[in-house]
């Protein structure tokens, strides 16, 4: 009779977890959720002020402006609230703005990596001072943010930069041998020039193929068995939602930019070697003076730590420190070990330096 | 059939084996497949494709973007490349925009700063006066001058000096008045009863039995004196007749 009782129950439970499965994959969570205010615009860029948290004991005087890569959304830095990087500054007292860089149209196909380090961020960063009253600022720049932002922070020591974090950089790409996207991206193999005429910009699904490409079956299928054994645990589910929703919002590229990244830093690794010309000068990291965090993780794949730690050599930063942490290109920043290790870390070193 | 786990009842599971197994077959074929997209065959393979894809699709994409272009002439719309091409002269007014935005800012900033320094120096100014009210009060408490009593003072002695001219000016003009007569002679004679005030030093004169301060004070008067001394000698030796011992 027990085991016949059971049956429906089991039956029910099987039903509520396909009912789960279907809302996961096909519905969008709410993610970047902190109240924020749209104070700067141009084009598609947006400056955004966060609504400082009244309940932070300490206020810090220097704003910290985050940077996020041109072929992802930035709402991973504010995935969902309790597990939001974003949150978590702002309760330690933070001033934080976001550069929000858009969705590429057509219209930018020609926007250039030099766009972004001089163009763009500079007035950001003009906007921000005068909102914030302040001359010293820091920024925070993820993957692709952190070239803008060391381009920026080399050509532009004068600014104000008073601290530059960087996550995940990939600024050195001597390391051929160790860089798949290098490999892929050689130019006997890949005509970048003809994937831009035919398509103006490098369009989302491309990039998020060769993301997951570089492990296919984690992120084809483990991913997805692992939501499924796990269906059941509401906790999980909601995180694997609000990733999910994130990673599948794809944008397209900046053709121009993305040309710069092939051609310039994957074939001739030209920031690293003081040869790259933003508009018409050369990058020299020398000129990066401001303080220096870079963040790398151990277990990344699509930045490997090769790419990140020797900039340090490169650049005349009297304090410049490297921080290593057990994990992948976005799991540093978003998973569930960042809470306990790279936020606090982050906030340690940034908080001795905004006073 | 139950199985104890951690003190909670979790229900038998029949894939849980099925599970391990798959996992372990997931991370086998995971380690081979990042070793299989790192090579160069894979590169070159996937590079392969998407050129003859690309290729293949060049005439066509081609072709296609043509005929839209003859057709929105047609219907006299704007193509794509037109509209793209208005955009971006939109962003080139944006920035100026921007610019001038800046400009704005700053000019903000320079008014609001010059109007605190005005607030401040205003906020001063209502300090200081609240502070000198705070003094007068204060030195008036202890019965002691204040700077405006001695602004008081000295216009209240302008006032009599010019009243003094005016009298002086009246006295020159009318010479035969019997009290400026007396006056005159006052001065131009030395007193008999005292020596020759001009011969006195004051200092000797304040410490002289029969002086005080304002007698003392005569003596700085010159030895020739002028109408107007004359005058003022007059009050103040008729001031100190009372106390003169002559």
């Amino acid at each position: 009779m027990a085991e016949a009782a059971a049956t429906p129950d089991r039956l029910s439970e099987i039903e509520a977890r396909l009912r789960t499965l279907v809302k996961v994959m096909t519905t969008k969570a709410a993610i970047g959720q902190t109240p924020k205010e749209l104070v700067w615009s141009l084009n598609k860029a947006k400056l955004y002020r966060y609504t400082p948290d009244a309940s932070a004991s300490v206020r810090h005087p220097i704003p910290l402006l985050l940077v996020f890569a041109t072929m992802n959304r930035p709402s991973i830095l504010d995935l969902r609230p309790g597990h939001s990087f974003v949150e978590f500054l702002l309760s330690r007292g933070y001033d934080v703005y976001l550069l929000d860089w858009g969705v590429p149209g057509i219209e930018d196909k020609n926007l250039k990596l030099d766009d972004y380090a001089l163009e763009y961020l500079p007035r950001a960063v003009r906007k921000l001072k005068t909102l914030a009253g302040v001359r010293e600022f820091s920024l925070l720049g993820w993957c692709i943010g952190a070239i803008i932002t060391t381009i920026y922070a080399a050509m532009r020591p004068d600014d104000g930069l008073r601290n530059l974090l960087l996550l995940t950089a990939p600024l050195d790409f001597a390391n051929r041998d160790r860089l798949t996207f290098a490999r892929w991206t050689d130019e006997r193999y890949f005509d970048v020039d003809k994937v831009l005429a035919a398509f103006g910009n490098m369009p989302g699904e491309m990039i998020d193929y060769g993301a997951k490409a570089l492990k296919p079956v984690d992120n084809y299928i483990t991913s997805y068995c692992k939501l499924w054994d796990n269906l059941d645990d509401p906790k999980i589910v909601d995180s694997w939602h609000a990733m999910n929703t994130w990673i599948t919002d794809l944008i397209p590229m900046a053709g121009a930019a993305y040309r710069q990244l092939i051609v310039d830093l994957y074939r001739n690794n030209r920031l690293m070697n003081n040869e790259m010309i933003v508009r018409g000068e050369k990058v020299d990291l020398r000129r990066l003076r401001a303080n220096l965090l870079t963040v790398i993780a151990e277990g990344d794949h699509l930045t490997p730590p090769c790419q990140s730690e020797t900039v340090i050599a490169k650049i005349s930063s009297q304090d410049a420190e490297v921080f290593r942490v057990a994990g992948g290109h976005i799991g540093i920043m978003a998973g569930s070990g960042a809470r306990k290790l790279t936020w606090p870390h982050i906030d340690t070193w940034l908080a001795a330096r905004s006073q | 059939m139950r199985e104890e786990n951690n003190g909670s009842e979790k229900a038998y599971d029949p894939f849980e084996s099925f599970r391990g197994m798959r996992d372990t077959y997931l991370d086998a074929l995971s380690k081979t497949m990042i070793e299989a997209v790192n090579t160069e065959s894979y590169a070159q393979a996937t590079g392969a494709m998407l050129d003859s894809y690309l290729t293949a699709s060049a005439p066509i994409r081609e072709a296609l973007e043509k005929a839209m272009v003859q057709t929105l002439q047609q219907l006299s719309l704007p193509s794509r490349q037109e509209v793209a091409g208005l955009a971006q002269r939109f962003t080139s007014l944006e920035m100026r925009l921007d610019d001038m935005d800046a400009k704005l800012d700053g000019m903000a900033k320079n008014l609001a700063e010059d109007r605190q320094a005005r607030a401040t120096a205003n906020s001063q100014e209502i300090l200081g006066e609240a502070i000198s009210e705070a003094t007068r009060k204060a030195l008036r408490d202890a019965s002691l001058a204040t700077r405006e009593d001695i602004a008081d003072l000295a216009k209240s002695i302008s006032q009599w000096e010019s009243r003094l001219d005016i009298l002086v000016k009246r006295g020159t003009a009318a010479p035969t008045h019997p009290e400026g007569t007396e006056i005159q002679q006052a001065a131009t004679q030395p007193d008999m009863a005292q020596p020759a005030k001009s011969a006195i030093p004051a200092e000797v004169a304040k410490s002289t039995p029969g002086t005080n301060t304002a007698a003392a004070a005569v003596n700085t008067i010159p030895a020739a004196p002028s109408a107007k001394a004359g005058v003022a000698e007059g009050i103040l030796r008729k001031a100190n007749a009372g106390k003169n011992p002559r």
